[in-house]
């Protein structure tokens, strides 16, 4: 039992130091993504302890935070320097379709809510 | 056994009696209808004003034979006609009217009106109006005989003519665009008259101008199904009275009697057209308006006397014949108003309808003394109950201008009492066909059954109906009725040779009985014309087991049935969703502060992880730029917060797309400006 807790314990130090190596703007990106999820896992659990109506906000609220994550994860995939795919596309570019997805995004979301 | 007489079939049944004899049976004007009509003219005599309705109600009652002088008297009839202000169409009703009340006036008097008359002759052009002019002067001619002198009849016989055409119709005017018969009829009356004014003027050629125009006119008839014929009215008729084929055919007889009256038998029309129209007005009887009765009873008064041609009618009475009463038909040879003709009637054949072989033939019948009323009594001859029709052979014994139909055919109904002389009811099985009950008894020991069945299983039920001669009788109608508490079924008895009979699957009913098991009713309803004692008698009961409805089928309850039948349809109302019960307020703030939770985290994560803000422009227009870059992004997302509360798609999108614009020239500056400090090209933190 012991050794099985050392080893998780190892692999957990090695993750951390591995994750420590990440560029500081993909963390910023990672704790927006884990805020988004946490709000949306609150109003799930809201749902289940009160009930579903009006059904409309809670989709709109539920899926405005996975929308949001969902999206700051796709800027994460164009911002990572590893990933090659996107390595002609500036920052900035980037951050601008982020914006302007999320601005669209809530146009759809506030019309929803009702 | 419960013989239920049921006053609505029974008033069908007499009603549908009357139809039968009305249709199909010309009879002379019996005393019920006389009185029947001068009921009817007296009730309408309360509302007449005009000279011309006083006219025709004298002449009805006049034809009627009753002297009724409540429409006018003769003072009133006087002033018309001596008064110089009067009208030619007043003059003419109100000399006629004088003429139905047999008044007398004094000679002196008439004198002025006659010779007003005479002198403004010349100046007459329309049918009508010379009509009117010579009408009354042939009638004034009674009270004033020496100052009634034509000038020049024969003119005014060319005026008449050349109103006339070829074939035998008349012009009412020489401007009219159609001609009618109705009119000849006019012309021909008009003719009369002026024959009897000035019978000299007329010689021989004349008289037979007035032949050819009198056979031609008759050529014009028009044929009912039943025989009947009579002359339809023109358009050209509206214009002048109009009144229908009864209007115009009254005309024409009228005109054509009184032409034959003042010519010694040179008019002549064939018997079997003067017939065929006496039937004519005798199968129109006495109904509806007075007009409608006046040319009825007036062409009937003509018809009754005349030199032309006088029709003789056999009547038949009763046309309905019950067995039970043991009556003799007595067959009466009458002018049409009643008049006894002497003739001897002869029994050709009696037929019953829809059978082929007569059951008499060739029979002379009883006369009384005078020779007009006969008697037949074929109530000896076995004759069963049914329709029948017997068709004589007339001879006239009376001298003169009288005709009859040689072989008239009339109909009788034959009623009677009909008898059921057993009745059988079973319950037989679905597929074997075996019986699991039977019952046979005698309706008239007032047994009741009931039975048991399930809708694996038939019923059937079967009755003799017998004629009072014992024979199997097919009636009309007849119906068995299955009574629920809240609905009944009506099935068809079918007739077989025999019996009539029904057979009910109940397999194939348990839809049309809305799968409703429970205790029915059953009862037998029979009715017929010939029947005098319909038949609406309770069998008993039958319970009834029928399987549950299925699936999805809601069995209806007594009030939806009726409602769904005949009710209103329900009114459609459209509900939202009501409002669900919301969390209460001390349970939905915490969730609120709860989910600003990770906002806080989120934060707190940002300064674990030392971010700053050294990229954000420190200095000059970069600064400004970044600046409204994020008011702008806060600007919207306000924008979308007003949205949500106050604002339309439409507001909304406008200023989105002011606030877009207004946001994109920094955005871009802003980005291009860190894009150019952040070189070289490298992604890295």
């Amino acid at each position: 039992m012991a050794s099985t807790a050392g080893e998780v314990r190892a692999l957990l130090s090695s993750l951390r130091s591995a994750y420590a190596a990440t560029p500081t703007k993909l963390k910023i990106i990672d704790l927006y993504v884990a805020y988004a999820i946490c709000t949306a896992l609150i109003q799930v659990i809201y749902m289940a302890i009160v009930g579903s109506f009006p059904f409309n906000a809670f989709l709109s609220g539920f899926l405005s935070s996975v929308g949001t994550a969902v999206l700051a994860v796709c800027l994460r995939m164009q911002v990572n320097p590893k990933n090659k795919e996107f390595k002609e596309l500036p920052l900035e570019r980037a951050f601008a379709d982020f914006v302007l997805a999320n601005l669209v995004l809530h146009l759809v979301i506030m019309n929803f809510l009702g | 056994m419960a013989f239920i007489r049921n006053g609505g079939l029974l008033v069908l049944l007499v009603a549908m009696v009357f139809c039968i004899s009305a249709a199909a049976n010309p009879h002379a004007l019996s005393k019920d209808e006389k009185n029947l009509a001068t009921q009817l003219l007296i009730k309408a005599g309360g509302s007449v004003s005009g000279l011309e309705d006083k006219y025709q109600l004298l002449r009805s009652f006049q034809v009627l034979g009753i002297r009724h002088e409540e429409a006018t008297t003769c003072d009133v009839v006087g002033k018309v006609l001596t008064s110089s202000s009067s009208a030619e169409k007043d003059l003419f009703f109100a000399s006629k009217c004088g003429e139905a009340l047999r008044c007398s006036f004094p000679e002196p008097d008439l004198k002025v009106t006659v010779s007003n008359l005479l002198s403004s002759l010349e100046n007459k052009e329309g049918l009508l109006d010379v009509h009117y002019s010579i009408g009354t002067l042939a009638v004034l001619k009674n009270w004033v005989k020496d100052q009634v002198v034509l000038e020049d009849p024969i003119a005014i016989f060319q005026k008449i003519k050349a109103l006339g055409e070829e074939d035998g119709t008349w012009k009412y005017d020489a401007n009219d665009d159609g001609t009618s018969a109705k009119a000849a009829g006019v012309a021909l009356e008009t003719l009369a008259d002026l024959l009897k004014l000035a019978s000299s003027a007329f010689d021989d050629a004349k008289i037979r101008y007035l032949e050819g125009v009198t056979s031609k006119l008759f050529e014009f008839l028009e044929k009912y199904e039943d025989g009947t014929q009579f002359i339809g009215e023109r358009g050209v008729d509206g214009f002048y009275g109009g009144g229908g084929p009864l209007a115009a055919t009254s005309q024409v007889m009228k005109g054509v009697t009184a032409l034959a009256s003042h010519t010694s038998g040179q008019i002549e029309v064939s018997a079997e057209k003067v017939l065929s129209i006496s039937n004519f007005f005798l199968t129109a009887g006495i109904q509806g308006s007075l007009s409608d009765m006046f040319h009825v009873l007036d062409a009937l008064g003509a018809l009754d006397e005349n030199c032309l041609l006088v029709p003789v009618v056999l009547s038949v009475h009763p046309t309905v014949l019950s067995l039970s009463t043991m009556e003799a038909l007595k067959i009466s040879t009458t002018t049409v108003l009643g008049s006894p003709v002497e003739a001897s009637v002869t029994l050709r054949k009696a037929v019953r309808v829809n059978e082929k072989d007569p059951f008499l033939s060739n029979q002379l019948l009883d006369s009384d003394e005078d020779k007009a009323t006969h008697t037949l009594n074929i109530v000896h001859n076995k004759v069963d109950i049914g329709t029948y029709d017997l068709t004589f052979k007339v001879k006239l014994l009376k001298e003169g201008k009288y005709a009859a139909e040689t072989y008239p055919t009339r109909r009788v109904l034959v009623t009677g009492v009909v008898s059921i002389a057993e009745v059988e009811v079973g319950v037989l099985d679905s597929d074997t066909g075996s019986a699991d009950f039977t019952k046979r008894w005698n309706p008239s020991t007032k047994e009741v059954v009931a039975l048991f069945a399930t809708h694996l299983q038939k019923l059937r039920f079967a009755l003799d109906v017998l004629s009072p001669s014992k024979e199997p009788f097919k009636p009309h109608q007849a119906f068995l009725r299955l009574k629920h508490e809240t609905m009944e079924h009506l099935f068809l008895l079918k007739s077989s040779e025999q019996k009539l009979e029904l057979n009910l699957d109940l397999l194939g009913l348990v839809e049309k009985l809305n799968y409703l098991s429970g205790i029915y009713t059953i009862e037998i309803i029979i009715g017929d014309a010939a029947m005098e004692n319909p038949v609406m008698w309770n069998l008993g009961t039958v319970e009834l087991d029928l399987p549950e409805p299925p699936e999805g089928t809601v069995k209806p309850s007594a009030l939806a049935l009726a409602t769904s039948k005949y009710g209103p349809k329900p009114e459609i109302t459209h509900i939202f969703r009501p409002a669900d019960k919301r969390a209460p307020p001390t349970l939905s703030n915490p969730f609120l502060i709860f989910s600003l939770v990770p906002l806080l985290g989120f934060l707190v994560g940002l300064k674990l992880l030392n971010t700053n803000m050294k990229n954000f422009p420190s200095s000059g227009l970069p600064t400004v730029a970044a600046l409204f870059f994020h008011l702008g992004i806060a600007s919207i997302l306000g924008l979308y917060v007003l949205f949500w509360l106050k604002f339309n798609l439409f507001q909304t999108l406008k200023a989105l797309a002011v606030l877009a614009t207004m946001l994109m020239v920094p955005g871009y500056y802003t980005l291009s400006h860190l894009a150019d400090s952040s070189s070289p090209k490298i992604k890295s933190a």
